[in-house]
């Protein structure tokens, strides 16, 4: 078999046929669906960009609250023991 | 093409950008080309009008990144539509169909026998069958569409020197197997 296949034709297609093709007007039509669906994609996908960094924002926010509830308790916990530490050096015995 | 006629498309253009329906100018002046060239490598008339279509709107959509480069709006249009033929037989897997007129055969034929007879053709139907597809593409475009080597070079994305010397060997080759006089140019 060969590479391509070569077929001769007796007649050129006559242009009243090929007007039976010719449409602008369905091709405007498909063009303003296709504009209108890639429209309605990009407002989309802005829209997933800013759920994604408005969900990065909230964890990270999350994410510093907890850190500094941490902080605070190793602060009390620190206090605590100093505080506890002081009090046993103040005992009538250490006089 | 004249280097007004070009002005005038490009103005068309800058015109379609902002309002489609200024486009329509062109899409009737070049959709009988485009249809014939795209009918030519499918033979399917169907076929035809969907992927001549395709070539339009693709056409249509891009119209903001079009730069003129040269050439002709048409060739651009040609680059389209070669395209979506290819990535049409890709998908399919299929050999390509080439579906070439006899008239204009014989128009660019300057046959060293007297008679073109049946027996002939089916000779230099099976010679074309077994050339590269890159070979028929672009003779199609020189011969049956009458387009310059900078015009083909464009469309299939090849340089000038590529387009010349692919026509070159593929006549040469025409010419020892059939002992036949082909005009290169096609309008000698």
């Amino acid at each position: 078999m060969g590479r391509n296949e070569i077929r001769l034709r007796r007649q050129k297609m006559s242009s009243g046929r090929i007007a039976q093709h010719r449409n602008y007007g369905e091709l405007m039509v498909r063009h303003e669906r296709d504009l209108k669906i890639r429209r309605i994609a990009k407002t989309f996908i802005y829209f997933l960009v800013i759920l994604f960094l408005l969900i990065v924002f909230v964890i990270v926010r999350r994410w510093e609250k907890q850190q500094n509830i941490q902080k605070q308790n190793s602060k009390q916990v620190v206090q605590t023991i100093s505080a506890s530490r002081n009090h046993t050096s103040l005992t009538p015995e250490n006089f | 093409m004249s280097e007004e006629e070009i002005r005038h498309e490009y103005a068309i253009l800058e015109r379609s950008k902002k309002d489609p329906k200024a486009f329509g100018e062109l899409y009737e002046k070049y959709f009988d080309r485009i249809f014939n060239y795209v009918f030519r490598q499918t033979d399917d008339e169907d076929l035809t009008a969907d992927l001549c279509s395709q070539t339009f709107l693709i056409a249509l959509k891009n119209l903001v990144k079009y730069e003129f480069r040269g050439v002709p709006f048409s060739a651009w249009l040609y680059k389209i539509a070669s395209n979506e033929v290819n990535k049409h037989y890709r998908k399919q897997k299929t050999s390509k169909v080439f579906s070439i007129e006899e008239l204009r055969i014989r128009e660019l034929i300057d046959l060293t026998y007297e008679n073109w007879d049946e027996e002939l053709i089916q000779r230099l139907m099976n010679y074309l069958k077994d050339l590269p597809t890159e070979m028929l593409e672009v003779l199609e475009l020189r011969f049956f569409e009458d387009k310059d080597f900078k015009e083909i070079a464009f469309i299939l994305e090849i340089t000038e020197s590529g387009a010349k010397m692919r026509t070159y060997r593929a006549l040469d080759r025409l010419r020892k197997n059939f002992n036949l006089r082909i005009k290169y140019d096609g309008k000698e």
